[in-house]
């Protein structure tokens, strides 16, 4: 989660393929606009709850991790 | 008896917070009376009743190089060796202090040892100054009683969203990774509750996280400090142990000492305490197997090349 901590940009988006409420606590902390869960995980119950306390969304994709970030960029790029 | 107690439940947050913004040298005596390794301990006797010291540090050069005190000219009357060098009679095995360090380390010091007064050197390990506990207590009631003017002379000019001095201490458990984070979010909290700017505040979470992550994976348990004045924004961890064993590679980006266990939780790549230094204005750690103790500083209105991390 340090390698995130080091991020200087705004409006982050926080993919990632662990689904702790600490993901969720770091994204917080960077004031991040959103998190990905890649490679189908699923968040519990506490980590959701923990999210919606912070504003944050969360998506869950069945997508491994390089996919994911091309996809995101591709958006990106696109707006 | 102790000169002050830091724990937070022992003294006023008023006394505890000055003791984490001052430094040393805001504090120690700089007009030192030194003698030279080879100055008799006749010369030195003289000295100290003449200018009324009971301690003198023994310096070849500007290097310190030992400490005098009136017990061990005492003894060296009885002996009847007073034309001996100081350099024979010195104690060798000294407690410094260096004048960068929080005054807190100085009071620390004083709690641990039954010493009279410590030499502080300079940051290139040169006799800079002499700290004593009544140094300490003059400065602090100088500090208090400035501050009491502060308050009474801001009463009706402070402004409503100037953020006021706020102190706020959360107790961290080992392995706690659950509530670790915890106490970060309710410090980022309270800073924007405070009107901090926003990418101040962000820092300072960062800060604060990477403290209270190390204290639940590292630390045998801790605590995690806020201090808030329309200064700066302070952020103390302090743990029980067991120590940092190589602060140096501790402090190189990559450098981990976390189990396999901790880093499939994301944790443990190295990069806390250098992420701690970068988000910070001022930095300082210490550490012994009783324990460490971290204070990362943020400036409220210095706006320095840090604002914009």
């Amino acid at each position: 989660m340090s390698e995130v901590l080091v991020a200087e940009e705004e409006n982050l988006i926080l993919i990632t393929s662990l689904s702790s409420d600490q993901v969720v606590r770091t994204a917080h902390v960077v004031d991040a606009m959103g998190i990905i869960l890649v490679n189908n995980k699923t968040p519990q119950e506490s980590t959701v709850k923990l999210a919606e306390e912070f504003g944050l969304n969360i998506i869950a994709v069945d997508l491994p991790m390089f996919e994911c970030c091309c996809a995101v960029q591709g958006l990106q790029n696109q707006s | 008896m102790s000169l002050l107690s830091l724990d937070p439940r022992q003294s006023p947050l008023v006394l505890i917070e000055l003791i984490q913004r001052l430094k040393i040298k805001d504090v120690m005596s700089r007009d030192v009376i030194t003698a030279q390794r080879t100055t008799s301990l006749h010369e030195i006797k003289e000295l100290m009743r003449t200018r009324r010291i009971s301690g003198l540090p023994i310096l070849e050069g500007r290097r310190l190089f030992g400490l005098v005190t009136v017990e061990d000219v005492m003894e060296g009357l009885e002996r009847g060796v007073m034309d001996d060098p100081a350099e024979k009679h010195m104690s060798r095995n000294l407690v410094v202090l260096e004048e960068e360090m929080p005054l807190s380390f100085a009071v620390e010091a004083f709690e641990k040892y039954s010493y009279n007064r410590f030499p502080v050197l300079n940051e290139d390990k040169l006799l800079a100054g002499i700290i004593t506990s009544r140094d300490i207590t003059m400065c602090l009631l100088r500090e208090i009683n400035e501050e009491v003017r502060r308050m009474e002379d801001g009463m009706e000019a402070m402004p409503v969203k100037e953020p006021s001095s706020i102190s706020r201490r959360f107790a961290v458990f080992q392995h706690d990774f659950k509530n670790g984070g915890k106490a970060s979010t309710m410090i980022k909290k309270l800073l924007q509750e405070q009107g901090v700017k926003g990418p101040l505040i962000r820092r300072a979470a960062v800060a604060a996280y990477e403290m209270e992550i190390n204290l639940v994976a590292h630390s045998l348990g801790g605590e995690l400090l806020l201090l808030l004045n329309n200064q700066k924004i302070e952020i103390i961890a302090r743990d029980r142990g067991p120590g940092i064993t190589d602060i140096d590679s501790a402090m190189k980006e990559g450098f981990s000492t976390a189990t396999e266990w901790i880093r499939s939780l994301g944790f443990g790549a190295g990069m806390g305490l250098p992420n701690i230094k970068r988000v910070s204005d001022e930095f300082a750690l210490k550490s012994s197997p009783e324990g460490t103790e971290i204070h990362a500083k943020i400036h409220l209105k210095e706006e320095k090349n840090n604002e914009s991390k």
